[in-house]
């Protein structure tokens, strides 16, 4: 009998296996790793279940564990590609990407870049970028707590405090740049946009226990190539996202690196020259990511 | 060893029944937590812990932990269960006696031991280790199985029962997984609960399982069946007043239903000790 450890490993080897578990005791045997596929000198068999049986088990329930947990991170991306497809992508997946992490929470984290380079970005193009903005709106939702300045507390800084200050972004904020329109998509498949062949959203798709893989694809129009600026944040415990012009972008990166006013100002003023009324817009800026409850750490500037 | 003052009778806290849990007065008198799903940095889930935590106790249940794994103990998941504990203060915490993954990868699966002395050895060490990380003692679950390892040499109780005198740790045991491995397995359950000493069990587990025809799997989707109610009863005639938690994890009703069977769990404990007196 192999020791624990090598017990462990080979368990591992056969519940993971891509074509099941006797494909992956044939595969040992003819690498020679395994004497016999029968596995009879690692489990014991009966005459409800041989060792192969019983081992599938465990084989059937770490797939669909794994499916089930990416299917409620990614909810919108299962509505896009229906069931099969989105079965289908996370078996491939799972193969490339093994979950290394003790929690499940990290298990989505390398699904866009790996859609980027899968044989469904031909297919649906918008996919990556869809799944880009599922893990970011995720991850916003669990980031650490931070108090945000309100609006009024800007509105009261004296003017010559506004020159010495600097904003933060409280860390539940992602900017993101994607090639495609995925908020156009996200929000068609939020609002339940109904597919040919059935009446289907996301929502339902999460909160009923059917199997996933029996949902059809919503039909959704856009999502066509389109470069797109996003920001996504959690207010209180609310996670949103909106559609951000290039100069926001700019001025969200300089706030997160702890710019103060001025010189956000002075390097807006750079970026954009042509632009006739920067400080109307930098103040347009602030009042509305005070608003969104964005910023945070008012603090003097060493 | 004397084993934590009953909690009660209570449930597994799932998000389906955030907001009404926090919304009024539950007849739960605890609640029992997935470790995992509160070890985030913030936003929801922290926000409802600490709010069910003022009105109740509360129980750290991990899944993570992986004890019987090859692999070394997660140094980074050790400190920040420990920074929970800290926030929480949890009447206690338990995991699994169960192994997750091996040579880096996680099957985030409860998988079962070869009943040896090499696990058992392997396992007690661990704890101690975990316990001594921790600053306190753990309780260590029974989990439900599928199979049994041509090498495994001791019963599952005997085994169970050695890890916990030998590691000095208490037992949640779960009378669901009993009966789903004593089904699965062909051994009598009664024999489980006479072997494992009273005062190491800290808790019950109560759950319903599914139906496989050549198995039962432990899915927590269903109510207790009565073969269950059968074995706890056995169970609370055997170790007494033990803290109770119903678990409903697929499938999960309305917190009303989960409520009825809380009251469940009450009315047949107070049936086991009316027998037993």
């Amino acid at each position: 009998m192999p020791d624990l450890k090598a017990t462990q490993r080979l368990v591992w080897e056969l519940i993971s296996a891509p074509e099941g578990v006797r494909a992956g005791a044939e595969a040992l045997v003819k690498e020679g790793t395994l004497a016999s596929a029968d596995l009879a000198f690692l489990i014991r068999g009966d005459e409800r279940l041989d060792p192969i049986a019983r081992l599938d088990i465990y084989a059937n329930m770490y797939f669909f564990r794994l499916r089930d947990a990416l299917a409620e991170d990614f909810p919108k991306l299962l509505a896009v590609l229906g069931g099969a497809r989105f079965h289908n992508l996370i078996t491939d997946y799972l193969l490339a990407c093994p979950s290394t992490s003790w929690t499940l929470r990290e298990l989505g984290r390398r699904l866009p870049e790996f859609l980027d380079h899968h044989p469904l970005a031909a297919e649906l193009p918008y996919a990556a970028d869809l799944a880009r903005l599922e893990w970011a709106r995720l991850d916003v939702s669990d980031e650490s707590d931070a108090e945000p300045v309100t609006r009024e507390a800007i509105a009261a800084l004296a003017p010559e405090r506004l020159a010495t200050f600097a904003l933060g972004l409280i860390p539940a904020v992602r900017i993101l740049s994607l090639a495609h329109d995925a908020l156009a998509v996200w929000g068609q498949v939020e609002r339940g946009v109904p597919s040919d062949a059935a009446s289907c959203t996301t929502s339902a798709a999460v909160e009923t226990d059917a199997d996933p893989i029996e949902l059809p694809p919503v039909q959704v129009s856009g999502g066509g190539p389109r470069p797109t600026r996003a920001r996504v944040w959690r207010r209180g415990l609310a996670v949103l996202h909106r559609a951000i012009a290039p100069e926001e972008e700019l001025a969200l990166e300089l706030v997160r690196q702890g710019a103060t006013l001025p010189e956000l100002a002075e390097r807006l003023a750079a970026a954009s020259p042509a632009e006739p009324d920067l400080t109307r817009q930098l103040a347009a800026c602030l009042d509305l990511w005070a608003a969104d409850g964005i910023l945070m750490r008012l603090r003097r500037n060493r | 060893m004397s084993r934590p003052t009953s909690l009660g009778h209570g449930a597994g806290l799932r998000r389906e029944h955030f907001e009404r849990v926090l919304s009024a007065p539950t007849r739960a008198d605890w609640f029992e937590v997935i470790s995992e799903n509160f070890l985030v940095p913030g936003g929801r889930p922290l926000e409802v812990l600490r709010r069910v935590r003022r009105d109740y106790p509360v129980v750290l249940h991990g899944v993570s932990l992986s004890i019987g794994s090859t692999d070394p103990l997660d140094s980074g998941y050790l400190s920040r269960l420990a920074a929970l504990a800290a926030e929480v203060e949890p009447a206690w915490i338990s995991d699994h006696l169960c192994w997750a993954g091996v040579g880096g990868h996680q099957a985030h699966d409860l998988l079962p031991l070869p009943y040896t002395e090499e696990s058992l050895a392997h396992v007690v060490g661990r704890i101690a280790r975990v316990q001594e990380r921790l600053g306190r003692r753990i309780a260590i679950e029974n989990v439900s199985s599928y199979l049994t390892y041509a090498d495994s040499a001791i019963p599952e109780w005997e085994f169970l029962r050695a890890v916990a005198e030998r590691a000095d740790c208490g037992i949640l045991l779960d009378v669901n997984n009993i009966f789903v491995s004593a089904t699965n397995h062909a051994f009598d359950p009664l024999d489980y609960l006479a072997v494992l000493p009273p005062e190491r069990i800290w808790q019950f587990h109560l759950a319903g399982h599914s139906d496989h025809g050549a198995f039962l799997l432990d899915t927590h989707d269903h109510p207790v069946p009565e073969p269950v109610w059968d074995l706890y009863r056995a169970a609370v005639r055997r170790f007494g007043d033990v803290s109770a938690l119903v678990e409903w994890d697929g499938n999960i009703p309305p917190w009303e239903r989960l409520e009825q069977e809380i009251e469940a769990t009450r009315r047949q404990a107070a049936a086991a000790t009316v027998a037993n007196a």
